[in-house]
Formats: structure tokens, C-alpha cells, sequence
């Protein structure tokens, strides 16, 4: 036996249901003090494996074990119990809502303390711990309902914490934040990853905030099976191509250092930005892509919603032009309006002041897509616009081939993954072939390879003359696919110009937004070295870099 | 924290529970009023506005309105109508019943509402396990549950906008049934993913293992418990003596006729 301190031998585990196993003879080591980063695409048991390292899965969630067996600390999972198991591994979820238990941050603290039967001097010694180490001060309010989306996962942690597990699963614990809260839980794991008190395992696709804490990789195919692992050098300067076909996310610094030649992996943006100044060829900028606006498709006018019941408008004054052949990102903080925005771009909601114009017709793609699904079938769901009077301008089985959904036609569209339902969604709106086409958090929850394929798309869309209105936290996004973006505050448009021109603001925090990792790199390499100018993303650096020779040293 | 907010939920509540059912044999429209009284007293002791009292009334007080009517005009009396509107005719007997139903409804909701107003949910849920023998796997996921009721009238929002924006329209009562219905399996299958998430987040911090479980929040039964049954159990006693020594107090006795 060597020192691992979590270890899978020829896991398969399928869930109740389910066809497919979602872990198949997986074999997988995780040393004791290691800080691993757990990779793979969508639906490739990530989760799986995160719920049976703290034994939920068998002993609360049922789920078909079919072979192998999984020992944590040395003790077979199946024989333990939960009680202990817990103890061991302790695990952060994706979302904040569905992990809060209680109303106040204490009692949520206490929740598991309680659990394990301890007496109550121990937890108030333990609740003061574990505020701490999560930055959770005398000031953060004490009911739950009050905070932000940030602050109530690391009300999540502390309570993890406050259980003192030997080691930690993050699964996926930024993904339902927006970009300052994102930053606000990244900053608090980091400090505790840091001090290696701790096993880590981490799920997430915005790896490059965690290229410094990260001891190992391990890739899951789509199949269940480990595909690689290797340390993060080699993964991600080295196997890059296997990453890609496998349709994982890659930290965009460690693309920007192959772009540039480099053998070494930044570890940060500030590594990133030595980089550039060594290599990048000066005077190299991303050739000015001419955009020019088509003809005007909506005009929001001073338009203002308030929501009944509300004692402050959600959006207010807005004014705005949508051109055809023009893709524009809405961006901003949660709450800052930029749903609503979207709602009455769409002439879903009706303005409680000013007015909205629409020569075209709209068609609206929600975040959660299952909220609108009407029929019983996907070809159905596909075929519905039609039953409402409108004109099906595409075949919808050529639209279901393109988005991969061919196979899945006679299926319930609620019994799809959350992929495949987003994926749907898209389909079923550009059935009628809208003039303009609004989708809210188009990549939210979406691996690599949808993400990309959604891009593609909506570039498609664009060059045949679609408006197009992404609302989104991903300035990745924003960089690489938009034209046009426009930020949001407390219900007011604070911006509106290109994305280079909204990364060079020094006030992106008032926005809720943070520089996403290239942009950043450059901005860090341009104030050292004024001869290096802004580039917003990775698309912007390949174009600049594709007419010039890299600088060799 | 006021002199109500500090007594135990479990204790409150089982008081609040004793004084409803013994209004609800009083059939009288004088004695009810005696208790609304008594409850709107209580609620300003617990540190309810008035405004917010008589917010609260109003709709109780339609309600009432509604019972006082129904009850005049259509009450199974032997009496000759005392008066006439319209084709109705009113008895004095069925009016009196029906002020005496609206009066207690508008007593007994007060009372819930001065409980409520004076209760935080954490400590009821902890109390009522601790005293009442309620199960803690049922008292933290109702505890859980509380949490979301806010989130469904939004859900319930963005559900009828998003089935808007598809096309789907409700025409005649039998498409608004059909439209219902979906909106309704809809925000079903997503409280039930998040209702599966928050078991398994729940499971995950040891729930289904706990067995020794203990408690956080203390849930004390003090003297000063005992003395508000004792003064509750006095107010009771004290306002149905006053009333029966008035001769307004009259007591169901079983038959279903004013």
C-alpha cells in the first residue's frame, strides 16, 4: 500500500436510471496532502466520484455500485460510515442555494456539528474557526437571505470546514457566481490551499485563478474512464491536443504560453505578463476588425421596468440600438438588470417607462431552458413554433442533426442533460429564423467542446444578418465572440462600445467585472512596457501573432 | 426582544393552538371580539405596528363579511325574517351566528398572527424538536423548505415567461387548464432537482448518518414559560367568566342550528 490517501480500483458506479455507467473501471489515486484538479467533459462522472469520496453515494444517494471498490484513508467506503466519511472528505456543490440548509449563517455552521453529535462548546469553538479561516467577519449580515451569491458559499465552506475533514471536494464552487464572487470564493480556497493543511480536489473550468495551487491533473474521458494525469506543466503545455479532443477547458495562460512558444507554464497573470515582455512581438496587435453596424433591428428608448412589489427599478433609462449582423454582450453583475434588459429588448416584459422598438421578430433563449419546454418529444419541442402560427423557416431535422441532437429526437426533452436541454433551446429558437436572437448565460454549465461549437453558431448566425444579444458573466466570451459590449449597474447602461474599449476601463469593478486572464496579462505586461498594447483574449493574440515571427530568445 | 418573542415556540404555540379550539365552541359574536381584543393586544406587545395589524385584518375582515351574510340570509332558523333586502330575507338569530363566526376567525388568525410575528422559524423548528417529539429528520428539511418559498413565486414568474415567449397561449377555460397544468409540472420537476440537491447537500454534512444528534441553538424551557401559560390559562378563564357573568357567553351544545 503506498500513502494515497484516496484510492478507486476498478470503480464503476451507474446511477439509478441511467443506461450508461457514470464512472467505469475507473482507477485513481489521490495522495494524502494533494492538491489535485479533476478535468473532463460534461456528463464524464466528476460529480459522481466527488459524491462517492464522502460516502453520500452508497450511503444516502442510491445508485448501482457495479464493481471495484473505493477506500478513503485507508477504509473501504461501503463499510464505513457516513458519520465518519464525512469527517474525512468534506464537499463544497456548485450552487449555493440548493447547499444552505438553515436561515442564519451560525445554525448553518452548526448543521453538521450537529450532525456529528458535538457538544455545543466544541462547535462555538469550531463556528469561530471556521469563520475565520473563510473571512466570514462580525460584519457579514446573519440571515443567509442576505448575501451575496459569493459570501453564501463561503458560508458553504466554513461549514465544511467547521467539520474539520482531512480533505476537500470543490465541485465546480464558481460556476453559478459572477465574476466578483467568483473571485471572492477563489481568494478564500486559495488561502486555504495554500497552507497545504488539507487533500484538494477541485472541479472547474475556470482553472487559471488555480494554476498556482495545483499539485497534479487528472482527465476523465466520456466514457468514465482516468483518460491522463500527469503534474500541470505537462497536461497543459504538453497534451494540449489530448485536452481538446477530449472537449475539456484549458487555462487560457497556459494556451497564451504555447502561442508564444514557451516550454514553461505561467503560474499566474503576472507570469503570463513576464512572458509577454520576453516574447511578444512588439508593435503586433490584433488587426481592427471593421465592423460595420447593419441596419437598426430594436431601439430601447429611456426604457425603465420595475418588478411589482419592488421598491426600486430594475432597469432604468435604458437606451440602446441593436444593429443587424451585429453579436453584442450585455455584461454586469448579478442583479445590475441585464435580464431584464433582455426581457424588454424581447418585448417579453413591457417597459413601466420609455419604449421599445422592433422591426424584426425576437426570439429569447432562457438560462434555464426546461422552464419553457412545451412539448412532449424534442422533435416536438422543435415543431412547436409552428402550432403557434409561425412560419418553420429551417428544417428542423437539419438543425437537430448540427446541434447533436438527431439521436435524441423522440425523447422528453426534461430527460435530457443540461447540455443537451441548452442546446434545444438554441434549436428550437432559430427555427423561425429570427432577426434577432437573445440568449441568456449561453455557456453556463457547458463544457469545452459545446461552448465551442455554440460560438460557431452564433458567428454563423451573425454573417446571415442575425442580431445577436448575449447576456453573460464570461468576458472570455465576451473577448472572443462579441462585438459590441454593453455593462450594466444597478439597472443603468454604464457602457457601451467595444470590448477593448470596456477592458481598458480602470472602473470594471463597478461593474461586478474583473479583466478575464489574457486581457489581464496584457494589461499587467503593457504597464511595465508601454510598447506592448491591450489584446482582449486568446482569438485577438493568435490574429496578431499569425503576421508576425515570434520573438526567439 | 419583547416579552412574547422571548417565550419558547413550542410553549407559544401549543397556547395559541388551546385558546382556537376553546373559541372555536363559542358561539356568541360578543365573547370572540373579547379574544380579538386580547390577541391585538398581544400582537402590539410583540411588537407588531398597527399598520401592520390592520393590514392584516382586512382581509380577514372580508372574509368575515362574507360569513356574516351567508350566515344571516341563509342560516336554518326557525324565526321570521327580521328584515328584507332585495329578495333576501335576514334572520336576527342567523346574523348573530354569523357575526359570531367572522369575530372568532378574525380572533383566532390574530392570534396566529401574533404568534407568528413573534417567532423566529429556527427556534420553532428546534423547539418543537426538542419538546414536542417532532422527528429532526422531518424539522430540517421543513426548515430547508421555508428557505424556498420565496425562490417559487419567482420560479413561478420566469416559468409563465418563458412558456409566453415559446407561444404558448391559454385559449378558453379548457386551454387555460391545459396551460396551468404545465406551468405546474414544470415548477414541480424543478423543485424536485432542487429538493434531491439540497438532500444530498444535507446528506453530505453527515444528516442521514446522525444519530446522537445535538443542538446549537438552545431551547430552554424557563419559569418564565410557565408564567405566561399561567397568565394564558388566567385570561381565558377570567374572559369567559366576565362574559358568562354578562350573559353574552353562549357555548355550542352540539347542534348545528342558530
Amino acid at each position: 500500500m503506498t500513502s494515497a490517501f484516496a484510492r478507486a480500483e476498478s470503480l464503476t458506479i451507474r446511477h439509478v436510471g441511467r443506461k450508461r455507467p457514470a464512472l467505469r473501471d475507473l482507477d485513481f489515486a489521490w495522495e494524502e496532502g494533494e492538491r489535485l484538479l479533476l478535468l473532463g467533459p460534461s456528463g464524464a462522472g466528476k460529480s459522481t466520484l466527488a459524491l462517492c469520496l464522502d460516502g453520500v453515494i452508497p450511503h444516502a444517494l442510491d445508485a448501482h455500485w457495479e464493481s471495484g471498490r473505493l477506500t478513503v484513508n485507508g477504509r473501504d467506503t461501503r463499510s464505513a460510515s457516513l458519520a465518519e466519511l464525512t469527517q474525512e472528505v468534506g464537499v463544497l456543490f456548485q450552487d449555493p442555494e440548493t447547499q444552505l440548509v438553515m436561515l442564519e449563517t451560525d445554525d448553518e455552521i452548526a448543521f453538521g456539528l450537529e450532525n456529528l453529535g458535538l457538544p455545543r462548546d466544541e462547535m462555538a469553538e469550531r463556528i469561530v474557526e471556521a469563520r475565520a479561516s473563510t473571512g466570514l467577519g462580525p460584519a457579514t449580515p446573519r440571515r443567509l437571505d442576505a448575501l451575496s451569491g459569493g459570501t453564501k458559499q463561503r458560508v458553504a465552506l466554513a461549514s465544511l470546514l467547521a467539520m474539520r475533514p482531512r480533505a476537500l471536494v470543490l465541485d465546480e464552487p464558481t460556476a453559478n457566481l459572477d465574476p466578483i464572487g467568483a473571485r471572492e470564493v477563489i481568494t478564500a480556497v486559495a488561502a486555504l490551499a495554500i497552507r497545504r493543511e488539507r487533500s484538494f480536489l477541485v472541479v472547474e473550468h475556470r482553472l487559471d485563478p488555480l494554476l498556482r495551487f495545483i499539485d497534479r491533473v487528472a482527465v476523465l474521458g466520456d466514457d468514465g474512464r482516468l483518460a491522463l494525469a500527469g503534474d500541470p506543466e505537462t497536461v497543459f503545455m504538453r497534451r494540449a491536443d489530448e485536452l481538446d479532443r477530449l472537449g475539456v477547458w484549458q487555462p487560457e495562460l497556459a494556451e497564451l504560453a504555447r502561442l508564444l512558444g514557451a516550454e514553461e507554464m505561467p503560474g499566474d497573470v503576472d507570469e503570463a505578463a513576464d512572458l509577454l515582455i520576453d516574447r511578444w512581438p512588439r508593435g503586433a496587435s490584433a488587426p481592427r476588425e471593421a465592423h460595420v453596424p447593419g441596419r437598426i433591428t430594436v431601439a430601447a428608448r429611456g426604457v425603465a421596468h420595475r418588478y411589482r412589489g419592488d421598491d426600486r427599478d430594475a432597469v432604468t433609462g435604458a437606451s440602446l440600438e441593436l444593429h443587424e449582423a451585429e453579436i453584442s454582450a450585455i455584461v454586469g453583475a448579478n442583479g445590475a438588470g441585464k435580464s431584464t434588459l433582455g426581457l424588454l429588448l424581447a418585448g417579453v416584459l413591457r417597459p413601466s417607462r420609455g419604449m421599445v422598438d422592433a422591426t424584426a421578430d425576437v426570439a429569447y433563449v432562457f438560462q434555464y431552458p426546461e422552464r419553457g419546454f412545451l412539448a412532449a418529444t424534442v422533435r416536438g419541442e422543435m415543431r412547436y413554433a409552428a402550432t403557434t402560427g409561425r412560419q418553420i423557416a429551417r428544417d428542423p431535422d437539419v438543425l437537430l442533426e448540427r446541434f447533436g441532437l438527431a439521436r435524441l429526437a423522440e425523447a422528453n426533452p426534461h430527460s435530457l442533460s443540461h447540455g443537451e436541454k441548452r442546446r434545444l433551446s438554441v434549436a428550437s429558437a432559430l427555427v423561425t429564423s429570427p432577426a434577432v436572437l437573445i440568449l441568456d448565460e449561453p455557456t453556463f454549465g457547458q463544457d469545452l467542446r459545446n461552448t465551442r461549437e455554440l460560438m460557431t453558431i452564433l458567428r454563423e448566425e451573425r454573417d446571415r444578418g442575425t442580431t445577436v444579444v448575449l447576456i453573460t458573466h464570461d468576458l472570455s466570451l465576451v473577448a472572443e465572440l462579441a462585438d459590441r459590449a454593453v455593462a450594466m449597474s444597478e439597472g443603468r447602461i454604464g457602457f457601451d462600445g467595444t470590448p477593448a474599449e470596456l477592458f481598458a476601463r480602470a472602473d470594471l469593478a463597478r461593474f461586478g467585472l474583473a479583466l478575464p486572464p489574457v486581457a489581464d496579462a496584457f494589461a499587467r505586461a503593457g504597464a511595465r512596457d508601454s510598447s506592448i498594447s491591450p489584446v482582449t483574449g486568446l482569438g485577438a493574440a493568435r490574429e496578431a501573432l499569425a503576421s508576425r515571427e515570434l520573438v526567439r530568445l | 426582544m419583547n416579552v412574547l418573542a422571548r417565550r419558547d415556540p413550542a410553549v407559544k404555540l401549543a397556547v395559541t393552538l388551546a385558546i382556537s379550539l376553546v373559541l372555536l365552541f363559542v358561539i356568541d359574536p360578543v365573547t370572540p371580539l373579547l379574544f380579538l381584543a386580547v390577541a391585538i393586544a398581544a400582537a402590539v406587545a410583540g411588537g407588531a405596528r398597527l399598520s401592520t395589524i390592520v393590514r392584516a385584518l382586512v382581509p380577514l375582515s372580508v372574509l368575515g363579511i362574507g360569513f356574516v351574510w351567508s350566515n344571516a340570509v341563509f342560516a336554518a332558523t326557525h324565526e321570521p325574517p327580521t328584515w328584507t333586502i332585495g329578495p333576501f330575507h335576514a334572520t336576527e338569530a342567523g346574523l348573530r351566528f354569523g357575526l359570531a363566526i367572522a369575530l372568532r376567525g378574525l380572533a383566532i388568525g390574530m392570534l396566529s398572527l401574533a404568534f407568528v410575528w413573534t417567532t423566529d422559524p429556527t427556534d420553532l423548528v428546534v423547539s418543537l424538536i426538542r419538546h414536542a417529539h417532532l422527528p429532526f429528520r422531518i424539522g430540517y428539511p421543513l426548515l430547508a423548505g421555508y428557505r424556498f418559498l420565496p425562490f417559487f413565486a419567482d420560479e413561478y414568474a420566469q416559468v409563465r415567461i418563458a412558456r409566453r415567449v415559446r407561444g404558448s397561449v391559454a385559449r378558453g377555460p379548457f386551454g387555460r387548464i391545459r396551460e396551468a397544468t404545465g406551468e405546474l409540472v414544470t415548477l414541480l420537476s424543478d423543485a424536485t432537482r432542487r429538493a434531491t440537491r439540497i438532500a444530498i447537500a444535507m446528506d453530505a454534512r453527515a444528516f442521514a448518518g446522525a444519530r446522537e444528534r445535538t443542538y446549537w441553538r438552545e431551547a430552554p424551557l424557563t419559569l418564565g414559560d410557565l408564567v405566561f401559560v399561567i397568565v394564558a390559562i388566567g385570561f381565558v378563564a377570567g374572559l369567559l367568566a366576565f362574559s358568562g357573568a354578562m350573559g353574552w357567553l353562549r357555548l355550542w351544545d352540539g347542534h348545528f342550528s342558530a
